[in-house]
């Protein structure tokens, strides 16, 4: 290889003091090579973000300081370059798009007119813009560029926006692009449409990439060179065959182990009677009123399925499926429009009073964001006891189940007298999950329960509702936009695209012979699908490099 | 210590607000101690200008009565009935707000719409004409002044508890059985206090300045003597007399000022981050 486009020597930024560690990235070298890509790759703190952000010297100075290091790029040291030579370079030679294309566009604007504003930011004469514009929409593959360019963002999907977004980091044809989690936002089947695009417009213009996520199925799939980041510093670099196929540092044999996997061996199935059984079930959405007459979105439409105790049904599908609107109805957080739900017998989509009061001890919820779903003011005691005094518990009855199961969610004792802002994500989750038993339900509704988790976090609290699902004999609803986690946690899948059912069965058959297109296409586009099996071609990894198993601890 | 209160004790801002508002009420209660004499009765000669006699620094009055004697006990006056009327303000906002923001749908609309009909109204002529209806008194001043103070209170709270009720630790409540009544104040209502403290510290201060302006056209309490009061009686004389208007002017403006610094130091307690502008 050529010598480096870029390259990262010794940088070290310092955390203001106070905090649990004296540095967010340390003593970190790295080179990235014309045409490659150059994935980093760390869960939450590992400080690959602000590495990213330092090459573009985008750091808030007063909070984040560069105490040493060199980000060499064309024989200049860009953290020394001043402010005006730092701006000629950012969008020009060095470019970077953002995880959230929700918010780095201007609502205000169209597309063009920001697309357009880049190439007028360095300097490309008047009469040349509008087909430059052109051809970058042409390039990044929006659909229909003359209009499209006269659209405002919030009428473009986040897909589309994202690609807008690469149009404007593409405009001055850079060198180098930062991408820093670009696809985390987005569901699967157009993360695997940008990763794509990507991949090959690096190709075409021989751009070198540094390429930020936590996700090693996108490392898989996009990565020439991988460097594996742990609180702040490179632990592991190497070209991916190899990161991937040997890791050697014992954290990324951690990580590489905590991904969840396609799962090859079916559960027995549960023979009991269903406790759970949903007919029909339909929820309208309406908007509008007298003036511009009413809208109707059919959330969910015509839904049916089964829940038997001790096993775990998954709710699969892309945004808008109208996955979590299903958890809501069931647990009565939103109205039922139409359709049956028995639980146990009894019909409780319309129970009201008492009835429905009762249902509350049955049936639970663990939530997706472990940093919203506990009230920051309460302890935590406060909050899982709530539920049981609610229902007439005596109070040291209900203190005797909250110290077992903090105990059973591996928390100590001490933890009750304690603020949710003293906990980390994962303990949170285990609060939320303590919370739900609390009041000792049949039936536990997880949406997306493990999806705000780094993959380490994810993995344990997948272990602990697996063995919580067979200790209390619950019949667990796990509600996930994630193939790969519904594969290893559920037995049976519901898959669904837009409000309806598209296909439901035992989970290794779904997704070993999925009959419908959609299942098809949405299994198609689970990232790192040739590193870690492919469940179409019985599970076994067509990629060439063997799978490291173990290391799981 | 907790961290709000601590990020508040390290401000000027809070510092400066708080010891001034500290001075005008230990004055307004330990005023009979340090001025033994009756603020009603003829001290000394009248039309004494300020800084002359040691023993009546700030001048005396056209009957003769000390100005700093009656700058101190009508400190009370300004200062019950901004704090009164800032306080029943407050509970009917906060009980109308999340009463709204909480049930939404028609519930919502009726209050919200008695809340604009409030809101439409020129604060200060409705609360001058309410005083001229319930005849001029302390309470009937606190009363009006409290019912055009209210709907903002209530708008403010309405919008948090709207977006708070979707949480999902409100969800969660909602999904353990817990009551509506119990959810909103035990489980939201803490949450939407601080903007409600910070707004309060302003509305106190517009209270006595809504105050002030009642007593200086004349309808405030005749046997309770406020600041404004006193501006009012002096507006004949200021010509000859600028020192009888303008040390409780200088006082009003003081107190306003502390409790506006007040607010923003509350306000930037509460919300470090937007006070820093920093990123995280």
């Amino acid at each position: 290889m050529s010598a480096p486009l870029l390259s990262i020597e010794g940088l070290t930024v310092a955390l203001p003091g106070g905090g649990e560690r004296a540095h967010a990235v340390r003593d970190v070298s790295l080179t990235l090579a014309r045409g490659e890509v150059l994935c980093i790759v760390g869960e939450s703190g590992s400080g690959k973000s602000i590495t990213a952000s330092a090459v573009m010297n985008l750091l808030p100075s007063d909070q984040l300081r560069i105490t040493s290091g060199r980000v060499r790029y064309e024989g200049e040291d860009l953290l020394t370059l001043s402010e005006r030579r730092m701006r000629r370079l950012r969008g020009d030679r060095i470019s970077m798009i953002f995880q959230e294309p929700m918010t780095s566009l201007n609502p205000v604007a169209t597309i063009g007119v920001q697309i357009e504003q880049v190439l007028e930011a360095h300097g490309v004469p008047a009469r040349e813009r509008a087909g430059r514009v052109q051809e970058l929409v042409r390039a990044v593959g929006l659909p229909d560029p003359e209009s499209i360019v006269k659209r405002y963002p919030f009428r473009l999907s986040g897909g589309q926006r994202q690609r807008v977004m690469i149009a404007m980091a593409l405009a001055m044809e850079p060198d180098i692009l930062i991408a820093d989690e670009p696809t985390t936002a987005l569901d699967v089947t157009t993360q695997a449409q940008i990763l794509g695009l990507i991949r090959d417009l690096q190709r075409d213009r021989g751009m070198g990439v540094l390429f930020i996520t936590h996700d090693f199925g996108v490392v898989a799939d996009i990565a020439d060179r991988v460097a594996v980041m742990q609180n702040g510093e490179v632990v592991e670099t190497g070209p991916i065959e190899r990161v991937l196929g040997a890791p050697e540092h014992p954290y990324t044999k951690k990580l590489i182990g905590a991904v969840p996997r396609f799962r090859e061996t079916q559960a027995d199935e549960s023979r009991d009677a269903p406790i759970l059984s949903v007919r029909g079930l339909t929820k309208i959405y309406r908007s509008g009123g007298l003036v511009r007459g009413v809208r109707e979105v059919r959330a969910v439409d015509g839904v049916s399925f089964d829940i038997r105790r001790g096993e775990t049904l998954g709710l699969v599908g892309e945004s808008g499926s109208g996955k979590s609107t299903i958890g809501q109805c069931l647990l009565r957080i939103a109205s039922v429009d139409a359709g049956e739900v028995r639980f146990d017998g009894q019909d409780i989509a319309h129970a009201t009073g008492r009835a429905l009061f009762d249902y509350r001890t049955r049936a639970q919820m663990v939530f997706q964001d472990p940093f919203a779903s506990l009230n920051p003011r309460h302890t935590i005691g406060r909050s899982i006891l709530a539920g049981p005094l609610a229902h007439k518990v005596p109070r040291p009855e209900a203190e005797r189940r909250m110290a077992r199961l903090l105990e059973r969610v591996g928390l100590d004792a001490g933890a009750a007298t304690r603020y949710p802002h003293e906990f980390s994500g994962g303990q949170r989750q285990r609060i939320g999950i303590a919370r739900a038993l609390a009041v000792e339900p049949d039936l536990l509704v997880a949406d997306e329960a493990v999806s705000a988790l780094d993959v380490s976090v994810q993995a344990q609290v997948l272990e602990l509702l697996r063995e919580i699902r067979d200790e209390f004999d619950l019949a667990m609803l796990f509600i996930t936009h994630d193939l790969r986690v519904a594969s290893n946690i559920c037995d049976r899948v519901v898959v669904l695209h837009r409000g309806k059912i598209v296909e439901q069965g035992p989970v290794t058959e779904v997704f070993s012979r999925p009959a419908h297109a959609y299942t098809q296409e949405l299994l198609g586009a689970v990232p790192g699908r040739s590193w870690h099996g492919d469940p179409q071609q019985g599970a076994t990894p067509t990629h060439p490099i063997p799978v490291q198993q173990g290391a799981t601890t | 210590m907790n961290p709000t209160l601590r990020r508040l004790s390290r401000d000027p801002k809070a510092l400066i607000g708080f010891t001034i508002l500290l001075v005008a009420t230990l004055s307004a209660i330990f005023a009979p101690m340090l001025f033994p004499r009756d603020p009603w009765a003829m001290a000394t000669r009248p039309f004494l200008p300020p800084f002359e006699d040691p023993e009546f620094w700030l001048g005396t009055d056209m009957l003769g009565r000390d100005i700093f004697a009656g700058l101190a006990y009508r400190a009370r006056m300004s200062l019950i009935v901004g704090l009164a009327s800032t306080v029943a303000a407050v509970v009917i906002g906060i009980v109308i707000g999340a009463l709204a923001g909480y049930f939404g749908g028609w519930i919502d609309d009726v209050l919200m719409r008695v809340t604009e009909f409030f809101q439409t109204i020129p604060t200060f002529v409705f609360a001058l004409l309410m005083v001229a209806i319930l005849s001029p008194s302390m309470l009937s001043i606190i009363i009006a002044i409290c019912i055009v103070s209210w709907p903002p209170v209530a708008r403010l709270v309405r919008s948090e508890v709207a977006s708070l009720r979707n949480r999902d630790f409100v969800r969660a409540a909602t999904v353990l059985g817990e009551s509506h009544g119990r959810i909103i104040v035990a489980q939201i209502l803490p949450n939407t206090l601080s903007p409600v403290i910070a707004m309060a510290s302003l509305m106190v201060a517009s209270a006595i300045l809504t105050e002030a302006a009642i007593s200086f056209l004349g309808l405030g309490d005749p046997n309770r003597m406020s600041w404004g009061y006193m501006i009012g009686a002096s507006r004949t004389v200021i010509r000859q007399a600028w020192w009888m208007s303008f040390f409780p002017g200088l006082v009003i403006l003081l107190v306003v000022l502390a409790l506006n610094l007040l607010g923003e130091a509350l306000n930037d307690a509460f919300n470090p981050r937007l006070a820093r502008r920093g990123r995280r």
